[in-house]
């Protein structure tokens, strides 16, 4: 849960950027009996931000899936050991990128998520400077057909 | 004779009690109504059949910087 506070903190750096952030709640601890509670929905507040509940771990596995069809494209030097449940994580997408069949490569992804907030902020800070239209301060000739 | 199947009789009573309020504890955990904070979507709960639904969701939003984030709740 301190993942969940840390990087409701971090969106708060960010009021005005264009995010999407798909929190997906999912059993791994022998603790979590059912989703989330409404107490725990509301460490994250931020507008931008959809979440869900996996009781059977959909996504991780999808994400396990294709990670080790090509472990390389990820990154990674081998496949996830067999039962690898990707939890604690984050992962940070460019504008550009779509989900097909398989995740698409991230900018950036790490864990446990209160230890990677630097990273992360870093990742989308370098995202939010590569979207179209991310300077603010008109150019000097768009300054002047103003007048 | 008699105390000891009071004693017996107190100790169904006090076991079925626990039994009542861990059931409940139970019941609320698994069942109370989930609010997410004002201006989200409602809780989404996602299967193998929704999983498609989810990555258009991600795709919905091109042009955007994405972030994914996998929790436990506890």
């Amino acid at each position: 849960m301190r993942g969940a506070s840390a990087l409701n903190e971090l969106l708060a750096e960010f009021p005005n950027a264009r995010l999407q952030v798909q929190v997906v709640w999912e059993p791994v601890l022998k603790s979590d009996v059912a989703a989330p509670l409404t107490k725990v929905l509301g460490l994250l507040d931020d507008h931008r931000v959809i979440q869900y509940w996996d009781p059977k771990r959909v996504v991780s596995e999808d994400l396990v899936r294709a990670v080790n069809a090509q472990p390389a494209r990820y990154r990674l030097e081998e496949a996830l050991p067999l039962g690898f449940i990707a939890w604690d994580a984050v992962a940070v997408f460019g504008g550009d990128a779509r989900w097909e069949s398989d995740l698409p490569v991230p900018a950036y992804y790490g864990g446990p998520v209160v230890h990677v907030m630097e990273q992360t902020r870093e990742s989308i800070q370098e995202q939010v400077a590569a979207m179209p239209g991310a300077a603010k301060v008109p150019t000097a000739p768009f300054a002047v057909a103003l007048r | 004779m008699l105390a000891m199947r009071s004693a017996i009789r107190a100790g169904c009573v006090a076991l079925a009690v626990v039994i009542v309020l861990l059931g409940a504890a139970y019941a609320w955990l698994k069942f109370s109504p989930r609010r997410v904070p004002m201006g989200q979507r409602p809780l989404a709960t996602l299967s193998s059949d929704s999983l498609a639904e989810f990555k258009a969701t991600f795709n919905v939003a091109e042009g955007n910087v994405r972030i994914l984030a996998l929790l436990s709740p506890t």
